[in-house]
């Protein structure tokens, strides 16, 4: 089992904005839309980190590195989005991989972590080949997504989320 | 009060096992200050075989080592008596079944392969539901084969061989950007073959908390890849079902509509 360090994702802000300016665009644009402004019922968040089965967590996230890329001489750097409380989903993204995630918290048993470690075909989104321009070339593909919402989603895993690094 | 427990954690007292036969299982038997293992008293019926090590684990604490084998199919109940202090916990032996995949280079594996892959499976404890997922492999069946009818499937990407005739599952099931990793089934995209190996080795391995739901997920993938699996099942879907994508995703493209989540999938039809 390898060692576990989890720091703020701001920390790594600077040195991912290369990787993040690209896909970000749209989600900044959107954000400083004042309808978004005015909203004030947006729930509070919570962190992965806080969660009651977060050492299950990282043993689940050890066993993905050992699976998915095995032979890592680095460090591995994963970015899980806060969420709402009682959300069922929420999304992480692996750096050196460029997967993301789709994924459900899980509880205190390893187990109740597994549909992270083995997500279905439309829960793992391959950033690399996965991400397309427009809603038209998604079509009617199972797990397609569109450039915008990719960015959404790495902006609030990137920069707003946790980092937990997986160091084998 | 004495109980058999597992060997890691001491406060959950087992009360029934399941063990397959010639497999050894270790147990621990809890709270018996006994002085030696021979005054421990050990009960059980021909179907099992159980012997007490002679060193305690924990003498202090009353703790012994207790092994079980699974000699033939059947249950029993092991006692462990020791004057007044009474332990037993019961013992179902039965064969082990073997969980495999139909071969890959038939329709039925595919299928099944798709399926599994493409399903929210038990390892999603808070999304999970066995009677939901078997019903959404279903509906993903009924996708497949309206796309197959369909008068135009080149709109869901489908290609057909030059020389051939009619569209098949296999064109409809590898269409380029459709489906994950099954553009060229059988050489399944490694992300996509880490999973299924992943719930057949689950689905093996009887001493996983969540073997049966994961051996069960298996077979109900198999069975909505077969032949007769939409016999009884009625598309209520007003166009028919025509797509999935899992919930939390982008919405898709072209003439979808949405019809209704299921099993953390949202099923769509055409506008």
């Amino acid at each position: 089992m390898g060692l576990c360090e989890i720091k703020s994702a701001a920390a790594h802000k600077f040195a991912l904005t290369v990787i993040a300016m690209f896909l970000t665009t749209a989600y900044v644009t959107a954000d400083v839309n004042p309808k978004n402004q005015k909203n004030t019922d947006i729930p509070s968040l919570v962190s992965i980190v806080d969660s009651p089965g977060f050492e299950a967590f990282k043993l689940t996230l050890s066993h993905i590195v050992k699976e998915r890329n095995p032979g890592a001489d680095k460090l591995q750097h994963f970015y899980v989005a806060r969420y709402p409380e009682n959300s069922v989903i929420t999304y992480m993204f692996w750096q050196e991989m460029k997967l993301l995630w789709i994924m459900s918290p899980g509880g205190l048993d390893e187990e109740s972590w597994l549909g992270v470690r083995y997500p279905s075909g439309g829960q793992l989104i391959d950033l690399q080949n996965g991400v397309v321009s427009t809603v038209d070339e998604v079509g009617s593909s199972s797990y397609l997504v569109t450039k915008d919402w990719a960015a959404r989603r790495l902006f609030e895993t990137l920069i707003k989320g946790d980092l937990i690094i997986v160091n084998q | 009060m004495a109980k058999f427990t597992g060997t890691g954690n001491h406060n959950v007292t087992l009360k029934e096992i399941e063990l397959p036969k010639t497999e050894s299982k270790r147990l621990h038997l809890v709270d018996v200050k006994a002085r030696v293992a021979t005054d421990i008293k050990l009960t059980f019926g021909s179907n099992i075989k159980a012997s007490i090590k002679r060193v305690p684990f924990d003498g202090s604490k009353g703790i012994w080592v207790v092994d079980i084998k699974g000699r033939n199919d059947g249950k029993t109940t092991l006692t462990a008596q020791f004057g007044n202090e009474v332990a037993t916990v019961d013992i179902k032996v039965f064969t082990k079944t073997m969980i495999i995949l139909p071969l890959e280079s038939t329709q039925h594996g595919m299928l099944t392969r798709l399926f599994l892959a493409e399903s929210i499976n038990p390892g999603n404890s808070l999304l999970y539901n066995e009677k939901e997922s078997k019903m959404s492999m279903i509906w993903m069946r009924q996708v497949i084969e309206n796309r197959l009818k369909h008068k135009t499937p080149y709109i869901f990407g489908a290609k057909k061989p030059s020389g051939q005739g009619k569209y098949t599952i296999y064109d409809i099931v590898k269409a380029k950007n459709q489906f994950h990793g099954f553009e060229d089934y059988p050489k399944t995209f490694s992300v996509i073959k880490v999973n299924i190996t992943g719930f057949v080795t689950i689905a093996n391995d009887y001493n996983h908390p969540k073997r049966k739901l994961y051996a069960d997920f298996i077979e109900n993938a198999k069975m909505a890849a077969s032949e007769s699996a939409l016999n009884g099942f009625f598309d209520e879907s007003l166009k028919g079902l025509y797509g999935w994508r899992t919930k939390g995703a982008s919405a898709p493209g072209g003439s979808f509509k949405e019809y209704k989540s299921l099993a953390g999938q949202t099923f769509y039809t055409l506008k």
